[in-house]
């Protein structure tokens, strides 16, 4: 297997509160390859938000506290170590991320063209790094309309000269790829960004992201708390619970034969158009508290199987068949 | 049903705790409130001099041993005057912000609930009010109903309230549409039993946080209607009819003004800074680390 | 109307005017628009049955939820409940029938009161129908408390010290308290992660049978409202474009938009990852909705005359129809 473009390693993050100590990551182990969507799927409080912020540093950093010994590598480098400054150059340019609130994210004071503008003014600069000329803003309109009509937005000049509250969901969502992929990052964070839209609307925005990463050749990671989105569009799947990831294979494999308890307890409390009779299985117990997980693994006050070992210590990713992973000492 | 949760109060309290400058804030104002309720207790008993004895032997000396604050044209100790005049602020105080916290909160919350014409009148009315500079609009309504302690605290009363019900009818909007407010409604409750079980709970802490802000500006404006001739007259040892009396003694016996100027100031900088602290404490997005 | 019938809206119409100045509670305004939320739904609901509603935001069904139930007065049109007319009645008459005729809230956090513990909310609707005996009322609550699971030491406590399942159940709790007939259900489960929406799915679902419920269960997840549902029906623009029975419409819908918005729902098989049926355009606005069918700009079937004239529901099936020119051609 080819060089991944990102590879998380043992990344462990905390934050302090006044409750006490969040522990939101707890030893992760995640890599993004070329030309692949990765879904990190999970449920809230599990911690892959903050995995997703993690990789650009994008957790404020004063309550939060990334560990010692978590490596974050993406080409040649660990972003775990990178200053303030030298982590912003990799903003937009090496990664991008856009959200799940396409308003929030948007300046409400500048037109949709003057934003994607933006990125493009500072990867424009960034390539021409001696040179401090600013390039030609014709240069650089021509470059927003382009990035527009990448995010199918039929009429891009009229839309550039628009402002946010003026557009609805689903085109604020496509300015924001737009802008995320207008500096044309080698991988796109994408976190929960179909979850406020509607369900037609997303699907074509999911359409969308699909075709972007054949066009352009950006990987994805695909951060999202719905299964069936994991299923239209990614390739390979992780599970995250309780700051881990116990679970990760082809998203084939993870439909078909899921491993981990927690994986099948998830997919079977899903009602499913296709078969509207079974009733839907409920996991017992809540979301762990992530200040006080429980010992050892993290699900087992949750799983029918656990036994003695389950809880006093964390079982780690095991590799069981080629490239499905699981941490579970079921197995 | 609780007003006070537990962990809402603890931390409030945390928060107060580290700010050292509001504490002693609170601390004085604990002092003086401790210091009101004795002296209401006891009367002159614990008073090193009668507040009301007049000795011409005595007049204007300046603060030494024997008068802590010195005394003043007609030869009464100042220092017993203003601990005997303590309970007259806290009276004022507490009477008129308990007062225009019950009844402004009330008819704010009713109005903001309620909404249409009871709100508009409401707000119109209010509008009036709050148009005047609170002193300007006392001082009318004192000159009105003429001098005299209880005189002043009615003036003070009527020009107060709104200010309240300003604020219950804002809190009231916001919570207004909250999901349990329809519950409510759902639940088949009428209007006046929504406001009592619902609304009026739920603005109580904001507006008890903004009435401890503001007594000191009662006790303020009052000891200035005092120090105009409206509100207490003597021989009352109100402290702004002190600062009144001593007026004309400026350039010689200084203290008969300053000092009780200086008690005025000490109190209402004590509950301004004590108020703003608890103020700070109260608002989670004002809480600093 | 059969007594099968518990409740039935006809033409139930509910616009709202913005852009509005209000002053001594008249109104002045240059910009006055109308916002079209409801206009002119009509269904009956059976007893013991679950109709599901099913529509993306803005189609009017979260005020829909409100209407039905007259915490808001509708524009126009009626609505009959236990075969009265419940939409003139003096507001004495409708605080009694409320405790027949209950919601269930979206947000678990803001449905319930910060400042009150949980057997005061559980409490709320008897107190609104007059029920003075404590003891009783603490019977029912208790009752009711355990019904939804929750153990009896949650009487004393306030909902922050509960999770989103959790204070849900007590939202549950508090609707079935009165042993209402009839119980609205808008987006109950819709701000709680799967494994917990499925315990109190199931929850629901067993609640509905033991106590003979009839609801009406509003969601825009698609795949949870039809496992809920016995009929459903599929709104847009403030109307309703189809209804019928859920396993018929599934396997053969009607009307375009169903198709469609079936078809968008990301299946959670990757086998069978979505062909390109795919909608284009957004949902219009509903301060000017289209002219005719208001499906017609985003329809891959229109015709001239589905620009100018509103369709008509046309029976499909028995309690099955759907409101398309293309069924009458």
């Amino acid at each position: 297997m080819s060089e991944p473009l990102l590879s998380i390693e043992n990344v462990r993050l905390e934050f302090n509160t006044e409750q006490g100590t969040v522990h939101a990551l707890r030893g992760v182990d995640l890599s993004v390859g070329k030309n692949e969507v990765v879904g990190l799927v999970g449920e809230s409080g599990c911690g892959k938000t903050v995995l997703g912020l993690a990789v650009l540093g994008l957790n404020p950093m004063p309550p939060a506290r990334l560990l010692d010994g978590s490596q974050i590598l993406f080409q040649g480098r660990n972003l775990a170590e990178l200053t303030p400054h030298e982590l912003a150059l990799v903003r937009g340019t090496g990664i991008s991320m856009i959200f799940q609130e396409p308003a929030t994210s948007l300046n409400p004071v500048f037109t949709i063209g003057d934003q994607i503008s933006e990125s493009i003014r500072l990867r424009i600069q960034r390539q021409r790094n001696e040179d401090k000329s600013t390039p030609s803003s014709s240069e650089i309109d021509e470059q927003v309309y382009e990035a527009l009509r990448l995010v199918r937005i039929a009429d891009p000049e009229r839309i550039a000269r628009r402002y946010p509250h003026e557009l609805s969901g689903g085109m604020k969502q496509r300015a924001m790829i737009a802008m995320a992929m207008a500096a044309k990052p080698s991988l796109l964070i994408a976190d929960e960004p179909t979850t406020a839209l509607d369900v037609t609307i997303q699907a074509q925005i999911l359409r969308l992201m699909r075709d972007l990463m054949n066009e352009v050749k950006t990987s994805i990671l695909f951060i999202t708390h719905d299964l069936g989105v994991i299923a239209e569009i990614a390739d390979r799947v992780a599970v995250m619970y309780a700051g881990h990831i116990v679970e990760e294979a082809p998203v084939g494999q993870l439909f078909a034969e899921p491993l981990h308890p927690y994986t099948q307890g998830l997919l079977a409390s899903l009602p499913r158009l296709s078969d509207l009779d079974r009733e839907i299985k409920q996991l017992p117990g809540s979301v762990p508290d992530a200040i006080n997980p429980p010992s050892g693994c993290s699900f087992h006050p949750r799983c029918e199987f656990a036994r003695e070992e389950c809880r006093t210590e964390s079982p780690k990713l095991k590799e069981l068949k080629v490239g499905h992973k699981v941490a579970c000492y079921l197995y | 049903m609780s007003l006070f949760d537990k962990t809402e109060l603890r931390l409030t309290g945390v928060y107060l705790l580290r700010n050292k400058l509001s504490l002693a804030g609170g601390a004085i104002v604990a002092a003086y409130l401790a210091l009101t309720v004795v002296v209401t207790l006891t009367g002159k008993f614990l008073l090193p001099y009668d507040p009301y004895v007049q000795n011409f032997a005595q007049t204007l000396l300046p603060p030494n041993s024997a008068h802590f604050f010195g005394t003043d044209d007609l030869g009464r100790d100042i220092f017993s005057r203003v601990i005997a005049g303590a309970p007259i602020e806290a009276q004022i105080a507490f009477v008129v912000v308990l007062i225009s916290l019950a009844f402004g909160g009330s008819l704010g919350a009713f109005a903001g609930y309620l909404g249409g014409m009871a709100e508009e009148l409401l707000m119109r009315i209010t509008d009036v009010f709050l148009s005047f500079p609170a002193l300007v609009l006392a001082m009318a309504v004192a000159i009105a109903i003429g001098p005299g302690l209880t005189n002043s605290m009615m003036a003070l009363l009527v020009v107060w309230w709104p200010w309240y019900a300003r604020i219950a009818r804002g809190e009231a909007l916001a919570i207004k549409n909250s999901q349990y407010m329809e519950a409510a409604h759902a639940a088949g409750l009428r209007d006046v039993q929504i406001v009592v079980r619902h609304v009026l709970p739920n603005i109580l802490m904001p507006l008890l946080v903004y009435a401890t802000l503001d007594i000191s500006n009662v006790i303020l404006t009052g000891s200035i209607l005092s120090f105009i001739g409206l509100g207490a007259q003597p021989p009352q040892p109100e402290w702004g009819r002190m600062v009144f009396d001593g007026q004309d003694y400026l350039s010689g016996a200084w203290w008969m003004s300053v000092l009780p100027a200086l008690a005025i100031f000490v109190v209402v900088l004590a509950f301004s800074l004590f108020g703003d602290g608890l103020r700070d404490a109260f608002d989670p997005k004002l809480r600093r680390r | 109307m059969s007594s099968q019938t518990l409740l039935s809206i006809k033409n139930l119409v509910k616009h709202y005017r913005v852009g509005t100045v209000s002053f001594l509670g008249r109104r002045f305004g240059h910009k006055q628009k109308m916002v079209h939320s409801l206009d002119g739904v009509s269904f009956n609901v059976a007893r013991d049955e679950t109709l599901g509603v099913v529509g993306e935001s803005g189609c009017g069904k979260t005020t829909l939820a409100r209407t039905m139930l007259l915490l808001t007065p509708p524009t126009s049109g009626s609505i009959t409940f236990e075969d009265k007319e419940i939409t003139k009645l003096p507001k004495q008459e409708l605080r009694k029938l409320r405790s027949r005729m209950q919601i269930v809230f979206q947000d678990p956090v803001s449905s319930l009161d910060p400042r009150m513990r949980v057997r005061d909310i559980v409490a709320e609707p008897l107190v609104g129908v007059g029920e003075k005996d404590r003891a009783q009322i603490r019977e029912k609550v208790r009752a009711m408390l355990e019904r939804v699971g929750l153990s009896q030491d949650a009487l004393n406590r306030f909902p922050h010290q509960f999770s989103g399942g959790q204070r849900q159940r007590i939202g549950i709790a508090r609707a079935l308290v009165c042993e209402p007939q009839f119980l609205v259900l808008d987006e109950p489960t819709s701000a709680l992660d799967a494994s917990i929406q499925a315990q109190v799915l199931n929850l629901l679902r067993r609640l509905e049978r033991d106590l003979r419920l009839s609801s009406v269960f509003i969601s825009h997840n698609i795949n949870v409202v039809c496992y809920m549902s016995d009929r459903i029906a599929v709104m847009y623009a403030g109307e309703i474009v189809e209804m019928g029975p859920t396993r018929e419409i599934l396997g053969k819908s009607s009307h375009p938009y169903t198709t469609t918005l079936f078809a968008s729902v990301p299946k959670v098989d990757p086998s069978h990852r979505r062909a390109d049926t795919e909608i284009i355009g957004e949902q219009p606005s509903p301060v000017n909705p289209p002219s005719g069918c208001r499906f017609h700009p985003r329809c891959p079937f229109v015709m001239e005359k589905c620009k100018s004239v509103r369709p008509e529901q046309t029976v499909v099936n028995s309690n099955h129809w759907a409101a398309c020119h293309l069924l009458t051609k």
